[in-house]
């Protein structure tokens, strides 16, 4: 499937092992050994032979010339490769780019900034905004330093500790927001006990004894079979709750994942760096714009965006990337907006205010497009589609 | 998988990664042909003095001594321009490597089963990928805008170096570029710019001839003439500024002229294109000539007599001003010099800087848009609904009142919609104190928790420039299942509300219930009726049930018409409960506490409290 790569990368492997270059440094240096041998035959009194030092100039001036000639084959033949494999261009992609301007310009280092401090690059950060002339205030620099400190003992030593001591002094508001990181960071370190310690069932069980009642109420399935999974050694592939209890070092990064998404939304901010989920959608909406931008092309002109205040075509996101409900009035096919929301018929129907507006013009009751029933434009409820993924 | 866009496409992204090292490598390259043939040509001259017929030895051991030391010279040089054409493959090896990984992933992840607990493990790797390329991105768009253009100081080069993307990154080229046109345009520089273009003569007429071909409409090839006129010709106009007037006709004759009389007396073989060029060159050069005599004249000098009253503040202007003949012998001469003026303005160097830059870019590969922006401008409009921004205030909530600032913001959105504009804050405005209220507001649970939402566009970060790109386009509605109304106009998904209520998080897992158990429960209690009185709110309740305004939970003597009924659940009858696998005392514990979690229902986001019977299913499709 992957041609252009496949071409580009068969090129670069070539390129690479064209170590011509090198050669003329060898063909250089034998040269030279030669020149210093023929020195010391003349300081011993012996003459050297002007021919043969001839022969030997012109055997290196051949053999660079040569490996030379192999190279600048091999720079021309990658340049032909890569205007193969070449076509994309950035510059007209997209026409709506984001305009220029010093406040455009501080909006998106600003958003830069809010991305590295997420990352835990303090020093860029701080360096970026001084560029700016905008001061990070050190309140906001120590929750992501918290936010740091704990992901560096969690990922770099694989501790736990930090971690489980932030999430116990917010348990209250990480359960309000329907978070399970407190249990699933027990639930690790009881893994780890139970793989790590020669006396393993005691270490384990003494820390589940400890830990796990106050989780009994909302997680006793899994409490369950984690503490029967004390019967079974960490090495016995017959345990019936291998799965859960092997231990595997990608699951630091992912727990370290969710408890940064828990600590920015207990901070006010979206879980994830909206820079991150922007750019990551672009990834995923870029073969439509690619696309369009080739009909545009081959319409020779005729066709043109309907609309500057809409893409001309969709884009289907998958639903990680959804973050909103989205309803198309089913008369007039409009998206509904704050100034045309979606309004609730008694008959639980659902148009949009336009469209309702006009069913009711001519008349005081109208029929509901979908169903016999009759009803007033007054009777109908402005209503608000909350979709709960869009949430924590 | 179709939202895993193909390693093609990604390696199209990056181009220009595949292109700086390969046009640099073509430098390091001549300049490697140069020196092998300066001692090519040195080694054959001593060699000739070797073969002379009359030498003593100790001539000959002298010029051999002189050969090893050219010889260990050349080889040094050779072994820094080798060991560099070596660090530029590399690059190319490491970024090809990315790809190689991409590939694996891409592949391993279509081999394997939908769904599959190895494939999401999988998704967790990719997601490091594009984290990775996403921090390059970024740190690319810092490389290019950093007002610092030295390397080790520069923003950019410093993530870089920390994430160890240095390989990635053909920052020191491009640095070199920002740094030259830095020169230009802040220090006035035009020393660095003459010996840049003669160090660049032939690839720079080479890349342009491309560029023409390639893209015969591009305005910044079109406007202005080769980079070479352009920087004599600042020369020769700041000769001037300087009242050098012999040295500016030194290079008016020597550059400028030249290059008009060569285009002129040479056959257009490649069509009338660069004629026409030569044809602009030369209105510049007549226009320029202007300068040595307008120069001399200082304008404000020569009308400071009958120049009072013609003031650049109008206000404070007789209103009989303007019978004053001289005011419009002024002014129309004055606009007779306006384009010297411009000539002379030094907005004419930042002119010179970006045609420089353009160059530069064209020559080493270097993308002329930032990738970042573009990137970022694609997926903000891909994002963004016409349910973005506006969010928050749909929300009708009590206790949940918008930031004063942010409501400031939405209305100077609305407006901005409106005026087309580009750009909607001062300067003044752009912080944190948006953030750090945030982090302040955050520690209040009741009141923010569910107050933002996770969507990008949404985001303090972005909600602002968002507003300066498209929506995305929407032709399906997109509504989750089973949605219900409260009271207050809310609409969620039934059993993420449930699940979300206060209560129903506290519900032991075992006896957590399917919302159908649920509504089984519900409608046998009803029947029953036993309990009723526990409870006002159901007393009131049942009896919206019964004129149909609420959720139906199967109930189906209350109301035989009800219009909303859904005919599936109304033939389980008790069947849901029957059949489900718990039975006898436990399904009793399961029921009671299921009536009693389920009897108030809080709206998740707003905080209000309504009656489980307020609930209604609605319609949307």
């Amino acid at each position: 499937m992957s041609a252009q790569y496949a071409i580009l990368k068969e090129e670069i492997d070539r390129f690479a092992a064209n170590k011509a270059l090198d050669q003329c440094i060898g063909d250089s240096q034998s040269l030279l050994d030669s020149l210093r041998l023929m020195e010391a035959s003349l300081v011993d009194g012996k003459d050297v032979s002007s021919p043969l030092l001839a022969k030997q100039v012109k055997s290196w001036s051949d053999k660079t010339l040569k490996n030379e000639k192999s190279v600048n084959t091999a720079i021309k033949r990658y340049g032909k490769a890569f205007d193969r494999t070449f076509n994309f261009n950035y510059g007209e992609v997209y026409n709506y780019k984001i305009p220029q301007g010093q406040s455009n310009r501080l909006l998106i280092d600003r958003a830069v900034i809010m991305h590295l401090l997420r990352n835990g690059d303090f020093d860029v950060a701080e360096a970026v905004g001084a560029e700016d002339g905008m001061t990070i205030p050190r309140s906001l620099m120590e929750r992501f330093e918290e936010l740091h400190a704990i992901s560096t003992t969690l990922i770099k030593d694989g501790d736990l500790d930090k971690a489980i001591a932030w999430a116990k002094q917010n348990s209250e508001r990480l359960e309000a927001i329907g978070s399970d990181l407190e249990f699933n960071l027990h639930k690790l370190q009881f893994v780890k006990l139970y793989n790590g310690t020669q006396d393993y069932p005691f270490a384990a069980y003494s820390y589940a004894k400890r830990n796990f009642p106050t989780f009994g109420a909302t997680h006793l399935e899994t409490i369950s079979k984690l503490v029967s999974s004390i019967l079974y050694a960490p090495t016995d592939t017959d345990s019936p709750y291998r799965s859960m209890t092997e231990f595997q070092e990608v699951s630091f990064n992912s727990i370290f994942h969710q408890l940064s998404q828990d600590y920015c939304s207990l901070i006010g901010l979206s879980s994830e760096s909206p820079l991150y989920v922007s750019l990551l959608t672009s990834y995923v909406a870029l073969p439509n714009f690619v696309k369009y931008n080739n009909i545009l092309k081959n319409s020779g002109g005729r066709l043109d965006w309907t609309t500057k205040t809409e893409l001309p075509f969709e884009i289907n996101l998958p639903s990680e990337l959804q973050f909103h409900s989205i309803f198309i009035c089913p008369v007039s096919r409009e998206e509904t907006t704050l100034a045309n929301p979606p309004m609730l018929l008694p008959c639980k129907h659902i148009l949009s205010k336009d469209s309702l507006d006009r069913l009711a013009r001519s008349s005081s009751s109208f029929k509901c497009p979908y169903c016999p029933s009759t009803s007033l434009a007054s009777q109908a409820q402005q209503v608000n589609f909350v979709s709960l993924s869009e949430y924590r | 998988m179709s939202e895993i866009p193909s390693v093609d496409l990604h390696l199209q992204l990056q181009k220009s990664q595949f292109k700086i090292p390969v046009e640099v490598i073509k430098k390091n390259f001549k300049s490697i042909q140069k020196l092998v043939e300066k001692q090519s040509q040195t080694t054959n001259a001593q060699l000739k003095g070797m073969s002379a017929a009359e030498i003593t030895r100790d001539q000959k051991l002298a010029i051999l001594r002189k050969m090893i030391q050219t010889q260990e010279l050349y080889q040094k040089k050779l072994a820094i321009r080798v060991e560099q054409h070596n660090e530029l493959v590399s690059r190319l090896e490491a970024r090809i490597a990315k790809f190689n990984e991409l590939d694996a992933m891409k592949r391993k992840y279509d081999s394997l089963e939908a769904n599959s607990l190895d494939r999401e493990t999988l998704r967790e790797e990719m997601a490091v990928w594009y984290r990775e390329q996403i921090n390059l991105l970024i740190a690319g768009y810092l490389v290019k805008t950093s007002t610092n253009s030295s390397v080790p100081s520069n923003t950019g080069v410093k993530l870089a170096r920390r994430l160890k993307m240095d390989k990635l990154l053909d920052y020191d080229v491009i640095l070199q570029g920002l740094h030259i046109y830095n020169e230009i345009k802040n220090n006035n520089n035009l020393q660095v710019l003459i010996d840049w273009c003669n160090e660049n003569k032939k690839v720079l007429k080479k890349v342009r001839e491309e560029a023409e071909v390639d893209d015969p409409t591009n305005s910044a090839t079109s406007n202005s003439g080769s980079l070479d006129f352009e920087t004599y010709f600042q020369n020769f106009i700041e000769l001037i500024k300087k009242q050098h007037m012999y040295e500016a006709l030194d290079i008016a004759r020597k550059y400028l002229v030249g290059s008009v009389h060569e285009a002129t007396t040479a056959p257009s073989a490649d069509s009338g294109k660069t004629a026409e060029d030569e044809d602009e060159n030369f209105k510049k050069i007549q226009s320029a000539a202007g300068l040595l005599l307008f120069n001399s004249i200082n304008i404000d000098e020569v009308f400071k007599d009958f120049k009072h009253g013609s003031s650049s503040e109008g206000s404070k202007e007789s209103p009989l001003a303007f019978y004053d003949p001289n005011r419009a012998a002024y002014s129309k001469i004055s606009s007779n010099f306006k384009p010297y003026k411009d000539l002379l303005s030094p907005e004419k160097w930042e002119t010179l800087a970006d045609f420089f830059l353009y160059n530069y870019n064209l020559i080493y590969g270097i993308e002329q848009s930032c990738e970042f922006l573009v990137m970022l401008s694609i997926g903000i409009s891909a994002l963004k609904t016409r349910s973005c921004l506006g969010h928050d205030y749909q929300l009708k909530s009590p206790n949940v009142q918008p930031a004063e600032d942010k409501k400031r913001l939405l209305s100077k959105i609305m407006h901005l919609e409106k005026s087309g504009k580009e750009t909607l804050t001062d300067d003044k405005e752009i912080g944190f104190d948006e953030f750090t209220q945030a982090a302040v507001d955050g520690r209040n649970i009741e009141t923010s928790v569910h107050a933002h939402n996770n969507c990008p566009i949404c985001s303090i970060e972005l909600f602002q420039l968002s507003s300066l790109l498209p929506n995305s386009h929407q032709i399906k509605s997109n509504i989750f299942e089973n949605p219900v109304k409260l009271p207050n106009g809310n609409i969620y998904n039934l059993e993420k509300l449930l699940k979300l209520d206060e209560k129903g998080k506290t519900i032991p897992e075992y006896l957590m219930f399917q919302a159908e158990d649920v509504n089984q429960i519900l409608k046998k209690r009803r029947v029953d009726g036993d309990e009723e009185e526990e409870d006002e709110d159901n007393a009131d309740s049942y009896s919206y049930g019964t004129d149909g305004d609420s959720i139906d939970f199967g109930n189906d003597d209350s109301n035989p018409g009800d219009v909303n009924m859904d005919d599936d659940e109304d033939d389980h009858e008790d069947g849901g409960i029957a059949n489900s696998s718990v039975t006898g005392p436990a399904r009793d514990v399961r029921e009671s506490a299921c009536l009693k979690l389920y009897t108030r229902i809080k709206d998740p986001i707003t905080g209000e409290f309504f009656g489980r019977d307020e609930l209604v299913r609605v319609y949307p499709t």
